[in-house]
């Protein structure tokens, strides 16, 4: 059986996140004024302080996961910043205590008699917005495959990586569909490697989640992530359902034009450790 | 009444004995008359941070008698939390330690308390979450509680959180009454050797005494081959957790 493999220090998961840092992410993105590369870094780091929070017992961070963060755009490279510059996948434990800066930053919580009132929180970057230069995918797709192959052969009875792609455009250097293939025949003795891509057109379409047939999409780039993008096991499954998605046995990790809160649910979709995926729970 | 108290543990495989996130109160074995016995087990909950601290306050505030019912819980409660945070030495710890500090511990519970009065053997048994009670006589199971059966236990148990009130008790706090006689026994079992044992019992048709004799005398032995086999749906008949049992002998 695939995707059974619990996380644990002995197998841990992988997580490669391949982040789209072309020209077009300077577009403007959600509500907030922001563009598609702030909201993306500013998502992204939140998803990283979300994976170390969800390692951290007590004193101490436990090595559940390792994680990689490819950037492409000018470069196909490592996109952490700061003491990981340049490193490919590594521990949860560095993530957690290497983060290029820490800032101030506040969140309104409730007081306690009906209203809302500012706290301040410490917000740990990793991840700064880049956006310049075409689209190289299918580069950053390859490096993927090389980080997957290197992790698994260390990693043989763990669940296999887990890579998301968050793109809002068409490769500019060449087909990725052939990359992403031999992505997905990376593989541990759990399973082969899952591709789940998240797509922010500049397109006026409606927004489509975990599709499990591509006649709804009528984007051309669409339809090729949609190919790309890996059939939901059974965890991920669950964990759409309990985000209050209709997901089928034929969904997959693919999501269309969705808004900054259904990016944000895709993410932690993709990375549930959720308790209500058992293959993904933490032990 | 006399007890005889008694109990097996062992941490998650893979894990360090001081990484084992339950708890249970007395922490010695027993064999004792008394008018009045409690004894608890809570189970912490692995992805929550300082759980095991968390459980064994929950324990140990029902066994010293902080709390009888759900309203007395609730009231105790405020108090448990701040004997949890004042435990942590804040100071020392990093920005994700302190994060995870306001997200709280979560811990389910199962309280069981045995007296002889006038009219006879009495016992109480509270719960929140899926820790379960065994109360068996003459080799016969009589109730099983909270959960009943395999299909019940889920990721998402019912939970006593540490740091900040979540919600009424109401719902998840759940009480259960009866009359022991001579011979009778108890057994508390976290979820994932509960949940082993009505698979056991229910699905493998296995003599529940003999089990749990078996439990008892070969403990680690038994624990190991639970979590070895498999069953049909390819998921281990014992879940890599955390695994105690408490075991409450009554008589005359």
């Amino acid at each position: 059986m695939q995707y059974k493999s619990q996380l644990s220090r002995v197998n841990p998961g992988c997580f490669i996140f391949l982040v789209d840092q072309s020209g077009s992410m300077e577009e403007a993105f959600g509500t907030m004024g922001e563009t598609k590369a702030q909201f993306l870094a500013n998502a992204m780091n939140r998803l990283l302080k979300t994976l170390v929070l969800r390692c951290a017992k007590g004193p101490e961070i436990r090595d559940y996961f390792d994680v990689g963060v490819i950037g492409y755009g000018e470069t196909v490279a490592s996109a952490l910043a700061g003491p990981l510059r340049g490193r490919s996948i590594v521990a949860i434990s560095e993530i957690a205590k290497s983060p290029d800066r820490v800032e101030e930053r506040s969140r309104q919580i409730s007081d306690g008699a009906g209203g809302l009132t500012q706290e301040k929180i410490e917000f740990p970057v990793w991840f700064d917005a880049v956006a310049s230069n075409g689209t190289p995918m299918a580069e950053a797709i390859r490096t993927a495959t090389q980080w997957a192959n290197g992790w698994v052969k260390q990693h043989p009875q763990s669940f296999p990586p887990i890579v998301i792609n968050i793109t809002d455009g068409e490769a500019t250097d060449a087909d990725p569909v052939p990359e992403a293939r031999r992505l997905v025949q990376v593989a541990t003795n759990d399973g082969p490697a899952l591709l789940f891509n998240i797509h922010l057109s500049s397109k006026s379409l409606p927004p489509v989640a975990f599709p499990s047939s591509d006649r709804t999409l009528a984007d051309e780039y669409a339809l090729m992530l949609f190919s790309m993008s890996s059939i939901l096991p059974d965890t991920f499954m669950a964990a759409a359902t309990d985000e209050g998605y209709s997901v089928s046995s034929q969904s997959r990790g693919y999501t269309f034009n969705g808004d900054g809160v259904s990016l944000i649910k895709f993410l932690q979709i993709g990375t549930s450790t959720t308790k209500s995926g058992s293959l993904l729970t933490l032990r | 009444m006399q007890v005889r108290f008694d109990f097996r543990f062992i941490q998650k495989e893979g894990n360090e004995a001081s990484e084992y996130e339950d708890a249970f109160s007395p922490r010695e074995e027993l064999l004792v008359a008394a008018k009045k016995f409690r004894c608890a087990l809570s189970d912490g909950a692995s992805e929550s941070t300082y759980a095991g601290d968390w459980a064994r306050i929950l324990v140990d505030g029902f066994v010293n008698e902080n709390f009888d019912d759900s309203a007395s819980l609730e009231h105790a409660l405020p108090g448990f939390c701040d004997v949890w945070q004042g435990q942590i030495d804040k100071a020392s710890l990093s920005w994700f330690a302190k994060e995870k500090l306001t997200q709280g511990a979560f811990a389910t519970f199962l309280g069981l308390e045995l007296s002889h009065g006038l009219d006879g053997g009495q016992w109480e048994c509270h719960a929140v979450g899926d820790t379960c009670l065994f109360h068996s006589r003459n080799q016969t199971v009589l109730n099983i509680f909270p959960l009943t059966s395999t299909h019940q236990f889920s990721n998402h148990p019912d939970l006593l959180a540490s740091a900040y009130n979540n919600g009424s008790l109401i719902q998840r706090y759940k009480p259960l009454y009866g009359q022991w006689r001579a011979g009778d026994q108890f057994i508390l079992a976290t979820d994932a050797i509960a949940c082993c044992i009505i698979n056991e019992i229910t699905n493998e048709a296995r003599d529940f005494a003999h089990l749990s004799e078996m439990l008892f005398e070969e403990f680690e032995e038994m624990v190991r081959l639970f979590r070895n086999r498999e069953l049909a749906d390819g998921s281990s008949c014992l879940k890599n957790d955390d695994v105690s049992i408490l075991r409450v002998s009554v008589d005359e």
